[in-house]
Parts: structure tokens; sequence; C-alpha cells
């Protein structure tokens, strides 16, 4: 006669109670994007009761058009900035040999997350702002008087966005880049090819789905940008996460603070999807080629 | 443990009464044994803001209350008044505050949302010697508690001598660079209203304001959204002017020489000010009597004083005590300046122009 032993729970059951925790989360996530678009149909006042789509006729107002394509426009324009800077980087970092050194270059790209976004924001015043040390350095050497304006305007802003959003580029170009095999290199450097050549024929189109991710990461990141214009634009680049922010105060409609939140997930999201489209495919490609 | 040591409570209490008593030993009219006992032990939950205004309002309010009733003040101080706006509609029905100090614009948020009480002002005895105009406000559910009062700010290094109009502002070489409020500050559409006046024009007739202003647009340095940031730009020699901006953002430097911060309420055309309310929300956890009791000792005229001296906000009481060494600041207001001069803005006219007026400012001077 065998022994009773406790039933086992199913690999499915344990699956879900593995699963549990993070579902719960994503659905508070879920659930709060879902009142804010119930909220983005509803009226001022009666933004649970009211049913309208006014807030989102108003979005089609040339003012709010500006502010979405100046949003789009920086957030595109950071994200291929931060990229350029990031493929050296995250080259140096996938060909590193040093582990001490790898991890001192990673530390040194993650730094901007680990520091508040506001604490970031107040460092790039203290290098460009009228009394920085850049203003100071001209003074001091005689080639100015008054501080020359460097912030409070698009370039200000555009330098912040690509700053803070800068680890997210490298990361993935780096895991990328560290992917493609070195015999792949050799195999090109015994053909013929110089070190430029290799690296654009070989290494950055297989790195291509890397760089990819890390452009839509910059890009979604810095579309919701609000800290970065807010202290380095001086109100005078109204991103969309701005003007969302003035419908909440002092306006306080809240109706249509949620239709331009909803309207840039919307675009984000639209964006985010052709990009994965695009490296799905090349991705598959080459997968294919190995 | 030595004898010596302190534990952390004992170190709480020890801190509180000091704070209690240096508040009182500043304020001598306030006798610190408790003068009304029917509040000794009852508590009133406080909702106010976290800047300097939020501070005074303890140390001349709340801790002479206290010592003046034996009631005990429970503050929270939150950001600005749409945090506070957020706050009460997210309790709903269950306030959890039984009086709240906040902007004119946020009492007729909640007024119109429902959330609000509208006080009997037989309770507020002091109210008697408050001008009818700062009496209440968001239609009878706020009563008048300071004025926030907005100035031209100057540098005192290149404007040598303080400016008597707004026409300054335009004024080129007076005033190189210069800041604005943000649009979505009730300043800036003041400063709307006061361009289309210097143009002719004038609240109901606005476009004239807009051109004006926009004769500005190359000249300004930023829409100032952070006074700290202001100062600091005074301070380095980058702003020669700006406005409307009250004093009360920056009282420390405008005391610090090293700021060269100067502003003024002196202008031809007077100052413009928003009545800051108290507020008491339907469903209040505590006591009635003591809500009214601490709304009408806000309105005493030595505190109305006190708060004028220490934070530089217009005193609404008329009869609100200014020592004679405060008269002579240019940044303290006292009621005879505020009846001459002070303009109040209309808060239901403005709320049918605001959406409108903050797009067209916020076009304007984009960068």
């Amino acid at each position: 006669m065998r022994s009773s032993s406790p039933k086992r729970s199913s690999p499915t059951l344990r699956a879900w109670l593995f699963l549990t925790p993070s579902l719960l989360f994503l659905a508070v996530l879920i659930a709060a994007s879902l009142l804010v678009l119930r909220m983005s149909v509803g009226t001022k006042g009666a933004e649970w009761s009211g049913f309208s789509l006014a807030s989102y006729a108003q979005l089609l107002q040339p003012y709010y058009l500006k502010s979405l394509l100046l949003t789009l426009r920086l957030a595109l324009i950071s994200a291929l900035i931060a990229v350029l800077l990031a493929i050296p980087v995250g080259y140096t970092m996938a060909r590193l040999q040093s582990p001490l050194l790898r991890r001192i270059f990673l530390a040194a790209v993650l730094l901007p997350l680990l520091v508040n976004l506001l604490l970031q924001s107040y460092g790039w015043l203290v290098i460009l702002g009228p009394a920085g040390m850049l203003n100071q350095a001209l003074k001091g050497l005689g080639l100015i008087t008054r501080p020359v304006m460097m912030l409070y305007n698009e370039n200000g802003v555009l330098m912040g966005l690509v700053q803070t959003a800068f680890p997210l580029a490298v990361l993935p170009i780096a895991s990328a880049m560290r992917g493609v095999s070195r015999s792949y290199e050799e195999a090109a450097a015994t053909l013929g090819a110089s070190r430029f050549q290799v690296f654009r024929q070989v290494i950055l189109p297989m790195s291509l789905p890397g760089i990819v991710t890390g452009a839509t990461l910059v890009f979604a990141y810095n579309a919701s940008s609000f800290v970065v214009p807010l202290l380095l634009g001086g109100r005078r680049v109204p991103m969309l996460a701005v003007m969302v922010h003035d419908q909440i105060a002092p306006l306080m409609n809240w109706p249509a603070a949620s239709a331009a939140g909803v309207v840039l997930i919307v675009t984000t999201l639209a964006i985010m999807t052709l990009s994965e489209l695009f490296t799905g495919r090349r991705r598959r490609r080459l997968e294919a080629s190995q | 443990m030595g004898q010596h040591d302190l534990n952390r409570r004992q170190f709480i209490k020890s801190v509180g009464v000091a704070s209690v008593a240096a508040a009182t030993m500043s304020m001598p009219f306030i006798r610190a044994n408790a003068s009304d006992t029917r509040f000794q032990g009852k508590t009133l939950r406080l909702l106010t803001w976290s800047d300097d205004t939020g501070l005074a309002a303890l140390r001349n309010i709340a801790a002479t209350f206290e010592a003046k009733t034996g009631a005990k003040v429970i503050a929270d101080r939150t950001g600005s008044t749409s945090e506070m706006v957020a706050k009460l509609k997210a309790g709903g029905d269950r306030a959890q505050y039984d009086v709240i100090t906040l902007a004119g614009v946020g009492a007729e948020g909640l007024a119109s949302a429902g959330l609000l009480e509208k006080p009997d002002l037989n309770r507020i005895p002091n109210i008697v010697d408050v001008p009818e105009k700062y009496r209440t406000g968001a239609n009878g559910h706020g009563i008048g508690y300071l004025l926030w009062c907005n100035s031209l700010v100057y540098s005192t290094r290149t404007v040598k001598e303080a400016p008597t109009s707004y026409a300054a502002l335009w004024d080129k070489d007076m005033a190189p660079n210069i800041f604005l409020p943000p649009p979505n500050w009730t300043e800036a559409m003041d400063l709307i209203i006061i361009a289309a006046k210097l143009a002719g024009g004038d609240e109901h007739n606005i476009e004239p304001g807009f051109k004006k202003l926009a004769e500005l647009k190359d000249r300004v340095v930023t829409l100032g959204e952070n006074p700290n940031q202001i100062a600091e730009l005074f301070r380095t020699g980058s702003l020669d002017m700006g406005g409307l901006y009250a004093p009360a953002f920056f009282p420390n430097q405008i005391r610090d020489p090293a700021y060269g911060l100067g502003a003024t309420f002196g202008m031809k055309e007077g100052f413009y000010t928003d009545l800051m309310q108290s507020v008491m929300p339907k469903h209040r956890p505590g006591d009635t009597d003591l809500a009214y009791a601490f709304i009408n000792h806000s309105l005493d005229p030595l505190v109305q004083g006190k708060m004028a001296e220490d934070i530089y906000n217009g005193p609404v009481n008329a009869k609100a005590i200014i020592s004679a060494e405060a008269r002579k600041s240019p940044y303290i207001l006292t009621p005879e300046q505020i009846a001459d001069k002070a303009i109040m803005h209309d808060n239901a006219f403005l709320a049918t122009v605001h959406e409108e007026w903050i797009r067209r400012y916020t076009e304007i001077f984009s960068s």
C-alpha cells in the first residue's frame, strides 16, 4: 500500500499563483488608465457621469496641435541625438574585456537614472544657467558682461531631454552589440574590410534592433516629459505634459487633461508599434541569416 | 540611559512646547494661559500651504490660537491650492479637515463642486472690521483671510528708482531683461488686463492688451514658475524687472542684500490682489464652534498685522495693527494702502475667459 502524500498542485495553477502579484499590479495600472479614459469623455464638473467628446475636439485646435507636434518633434530629435551618442558608448561597453572597467562604465551610464530628475535639471542650471559655470568662465575671460541665456528655450530643453534619457539608449544598444559574435568581425577583417567598414557594414546592421529599441525608449520617455521642459524651458516651451498640468491647475478641467493624456499615450504607442514592427522584421531576418 | 538623555517623545514634546512658547513670546498680545476654556483639549484639523505663507500661518495663527484656547491644531501643509482642491475632492463626503485656507480660485472650485458649507457670518465677530468686498468669496462659501498682493519686482542694482507705473515693463532702457508670471497663474490674467488698460482697452476689450504684451516677447527671459529661480536670476544679474509677482514669494531673499531684490506696490495704476479665503468643508471631522473660533482668530487685528509684517500678505481687517517700524517698509501693506490702491480682480469674470487667455498668453511667449 502506498503512503498518502499531499496533493500536488498542477503546473498551470502554480504558474498562475506565481503571476498573481504581477497581474494585480498590472491590473491597478490598467484600471488607472481606464479611469483616465473615462474622464476624458466626461464633462468639466461631471467627470464620471457626463459624456462628451468636446475635450477631444478641443485638441484639434491649432494651439494643442502645435503643442503635440512640438512634443513629438523634441522627443524624436532627442531620440536621434541620444542614439548617435549612445552608439560609441554602447560599442565600447560591449567590447571592454575587463569586468571592472565594464562595471565602472555601466555605473557612469546609469548615473542619470539614479539621480532625481529634478536634481539633474538643477544640475543643468548650475552648468548652463545665468550664474552657471560656463557663464562665469565667459565672464572671467572678459568675453561677456551679462550672462548668455543658454536655457529657457527649445535648445535648453532638448539638451536636458537627451541627457536624462541617455541610459535608456545606451543599455539596449550595448546589449545588442554584445550579442554580435566577434567571429563576424574577424571574418570581415579577413576579407579585407577596414575597422570602420566592419563597424558600419557588420556591427551596426546587426545591432539595429537594439538601436531602434533604444531610440523608441528615449522617444516614449521624453514624449511625456514634464520636469525638464518646466525647469529648463522657463515655461516657454509648451510640451504637451505641461499643457496637461495647466488644464488641471488652475483650470481644473480634468476631462481636457485626460484627453490630452490619452492622445499622448495613443500617439506614443502608435510610434512604438511601428518601431516594433520594423525591429521585429529585422530581427527575424537576422535570426534567419544566422 | 543617563538622566540628561532625551528619548524621541520627550524631544518632540520639548520642541513643540518651545515652538508654541516662542510664538507666544513673539506675540505678547496672546496670553499664555488659555482664556477661552470651551475648546480645551479639542482638535482642529487645518489644511494650508506648504510655502512660507503656510509656515507663517502656523506661527502666527495656529500657535497663538492653541495658546489662547487650549485647543490643538493639527496642520497638514500641502503644496498648492490645486493640490488642496484635489485632496478635498478625493475625500468626497468624508472631509479630513475642519478649515482650509486657500486661494480664491480653489475656493470657487470647491464651492462649485458642492463640497463647502456656507459659513454664518454672525458667528465671526471680527468680520465687522473687514470691508464688505473682502468679507466673503466663492459665492459666500469662503471667508476673506488675507490678500495676496502682487507687485513689480526689480533689481536694486540696475533699476535705480522703484517704478511708479506698469509702463516700466515696456521701457527697454530701464529694464532690458524681464520676467513675467507663467500663463496658468492669475497674475498673468491681471497682467493681460494691465496691458489692455495701458493700450486703451480693458478686460472687456482685451485685444489691445495681447498686442501690447507681444511687444515684450524678445525681452522675456522666463515665465517665472519657480520663485527661488527668479530670485537667483536677480542675484546673478540676469533680470532687471518683472511681475506681477508677490514679494510674499521671497521674503527672505528680499531681506538679503546679496540678491539686490526690490519690490514695489507704488504703481499709480494700483496693485492687484487675490482674496485668499478660509473655507469649511461639509461633513467636517471636528467641532463647528472651534472652526468658527479659528476663522475669527485669523481675522484678529493683531494676528492680521503680524501676518502682514511677517509674510507681506495684505491684511483684510481694516483695523489690522501694523507696527510703526513696519509701516516704513515698502513691502508691508497697511489697511490704508489697501483701501487706497488695491484692485481685486473679478474671479467670476476671469473664470469665463481664463482658458482662452492662458492659451493666447502661452502662444505669445512660446520660444
